[in-house]
């Protein structure tokens, strides 16, 4: 267990790109972000804009060929993940950094008990014999508050709600006491009242254990109850970064702005719902410049010729930083 | 599960009756006995052979003779023996046609068994290396090789390997390893001597087919989630290949094994004749040459009987590998 404050992991400009018919797609393009050990730090963007493949590269599970990581470092635990050998960072996968999918209906395997599944880890991680392992999964079921874990142990995925299977999910993964936990997406596939027990339970767990957690999603409801700090990704970049509480209250960016207002409100009724304007551009041609630009009310010339850095924004906590030549007239949208 | 066998079983015998009548009926379109005889023969001799074959009677009285006779057994001198192969054959006079069959299903299960086994173990072996290095020069090597070997006919490999495999050979080590032709199942070796090459000639045959298809199915579970969750987890390559995939891939694989399985006992033609097999498909080819009408319906009555027996083994099969399969 790391010491709170300490950098759990760092990753410096990585991009991750794909061989296409078409080219090229950049889908992670420079994207750079810490996370604090006990800390939660969310990463939003809509579909597509590459927060997926974030997470997929730091556990090096990018399918290749097509995909390949082109540039930057991942470095966790004082290592460099894109230059370790391959069985060095299947040592890691599992026990040093963990991960939970959007999916529990189809991220279990269909045909092996979740005690199976559970015990796997353990077994391939801390070496722990059939019967151990078998009771660490018992142990794990527990943890994660599932009803009459002894019998549950031998139960088929499909004889398991979503909920439950979620549950399960994050049992393999805390199973081994990871350092880092990656969520992508945990809750989408989930009733919303089972949304706010899985987030809870992960939260739980967390403090528990001083475990980082890289929490990945298109939500904002969910970062707001949970994460620390928020990463707001778009088209393969880092646009913004900031404490949760100042980027609620003041977002700097005009995306963060617009994924607010897109947020159903129901305090005004009948109202329509906000939409960003155009889409998402293709990650095999980015706009030049800034990539919100061409969906962006405050775009000018200096935007379509210069790309905007990670700048730092005046406020209280000295953490914000922000992508955009306009920040100082965002108050205006 | 027993249960479960038996609804099965029990569900497929009216489906076996309706396919034995179809059959049946499609044998007597064109008259057996005149096809037999002759056309010149006397009405003296046909009637006859009508009677002694019973096919005088009514199709619906031959038919519950025919299918009584297939689950029933009689005494004769002393020894029980099955009704439906107490009937002669019309070629070799006198023969019951059940010893006929039965003396035909060892040399063919001795070559097709050993040849199914090998071929799967090989190509679900190759398929899933192929699969998981998709795309990539071992996949291509294996892929091109698989096509390579399907596009050559059965009868040159059969052709080549007896002249390679065993007349060539045999003139190099001046003996015989690999026997041309003929089949003896009483000598020491007689396995590896008369079996063992076209069983191999049979193998290179149908693994491009099944590589490929397994490689398919592969391929499919390659790229499903819990193969990422897996890998996540930090699991072997190795784990994940003959585990997670393997144990997901089975429902296919069972079928198209299964699938093959009444093949199997009704032998490989082409091998039989040509290496000289007394199989049970040199049976059949003989019992339609030669217009023997006993032997040939009591064949295609098996072969019927074979076939919906696998389809009720696949079920079975389903219902032990996948937990999602219930069994009401």
């Amino acid at each position: 267990m790391g010491e709170p404050h300490e950098t759990l992991l760092e990753v410096r400009d990585l991009r991750t790109y794909f061989r296409g018919e078409e080219g090229v797609a950049k889908a992670v393009d420079g994207v750079s972000l810490t996370l604090r050990a006990g800390e939660t730090l969310g990463l939003v963007g809509e579909s597509g804009c590459g927060k997926s493949v974030t997470a997929l590269s730091i556990l090096g599970l990018v399918p290749n060929p097509p995909g390949y990581i082109a540039g930057g470092e991942i470095r966790f635990a004082g290592r460099d993940l894109t230059q370790v050998s391959a069985n060095e960072l299947r040592g890691l996968r599992g026990n040093d950094i963990a991960m939970i999918f959007q999916e529990p209906m189809t991220a279990l395997n269909p045909v092996l008990t979740v005690g199976e599944q559970i015990a796997e880890t353990v077994r391939l991680h801390r070496g722990l014999g059939r019967d151990a392992a078998r009771a660490r999964a018992i142990e794990m079921l527990a943890l994660v508050n599932i009803p009459s874990p002894e019998e549950r142990v031998d139960a088929y995925p499909h004889q398991l709600s979503g909920g439950m299977r979620q549950r399960v999910m994050i049992a393999m993964a805390m199973s081994c006491d990871p350092r880092l936990l990656i969520a992508d997406d945990p809750t989408t596939a989930l009733d919303v009242t089972v949304q706010a027990q899985i987030l809870e339970l992960i939260e739980t767990l967390q403090t528990e254990r001083g475990t980082g957690v890289l929490l990945i999603t298109h939500d904002l409801g969910v970062v707001a109850e949970v994460a620390d700090r928020v990463a707001v990704m778009y088209a393969g970049k880092i646009v913004e970064v900031a404490p949760v509480d100042e980027l609620y209250e003041r977002p700097a960016h005009p995306y963060t702005v617009g994924l607010f207002r897109s947020l159903p409100d129901l305090a005004q009724h009948g109202e329509r719902l906000h939409a960003i304007e155009g889409s998402v551009p293709s990650a095999f041609r980015y706009p030049t410049g800034c990539r919100y630009r061409t969906r962006c009310p405050l775009a000018s010339e200096l935007c379509a010729s210069s790309e905007p850095p990670l700048a730092s924004v005046a406020t209280a906590s000295g953490a914000h930083t922000v992508a955009c030549h306009h920040a100082d007239r965002v108050g205006e949208l | 599960m027993w249960a479960y066998i038996l609804r099965r079983v029990l569900y497929n015998i009216p489906v076996y009756l309706g396919i034995i009548f179809l059959l049946m009926a499609a044998l007597r379109v064109n008259d057996p006995i005149w096809g037999y005889l002759g056309k010149n023969a006397s009405h003296e001799a046909y009637a006859a052979m009508e009677k002694s074959m019973g096919l005088d009677q009514p199709l619906l009285v031959q038919f519950w003779d025919f299918t009584s006779g297939l689950v029933t057994f009689e005494e004769v001198d002393g020894v029980s023996r099955w009704k439906a192969g107490l009937a002669e054959s019309w070629s070799d006079k006198g023969r019951p046609v059940g010893d006929l069959v039965g003396d035909a299903v060892w040399p063919s299960l001795s070559i097709t068994v050993p040849a199914l086994v090998l071929t799967s173990l090989i190509s679900i072996t190759i398929a899933i290396l192929s699969a998981y290095y998709r795309g990539r020069l071992p996949d291509k090597v294996m892929m091109v090789s698989a096509v390579l070997g399907m596009s050559i006919s059965f009868l040159v490999y059969i052709i080549f390997g007896q002249y390679w495999g065993a007349y060539v050979l045999n003139e190099r080590i001046g003996g015989e390893f690999f026997a041309i032709q003929g089949y003896k199942s009483d000598e020491p070796g007689w396995w590896v001597t008369y079996c063992l090459l076209p069983v191999l000639i049979s193998t290179i045959v149908t693994m491009g087919y099944d590589t490929r298809f397994y490689r398919a199915v592969m391929v499919e579970e390659t790229g499903r989630d819990y193969i990422t969750t897996a890998r996540a987890k930090g699991a072997t390559k190795r784990k994940i290949m003959f585990v997670h995939m393997l144990k997901n891939a089975m429902i296919p694989i069972i079928t198209r094994i299964m699938i093959t399985l009444p093949f199997l006992v009704m032998g490989s033609l082409l091998l039989e004749v040509y290496f000289g097999i007394p199989g049970m498909g040199r049976a059949l080819l003989q019992a339609i040459t030669t217009l023997d009408f006993p032997v040939a319906q009591l064949l295609v009555a098996l072969f019927a009987g074979l076939f919906l027996l696998t389809v009720i083994l696949t079920d079975v099969f389903y219902a032990l590998v996948d937990p999602r399969v219930r069994l009401q």
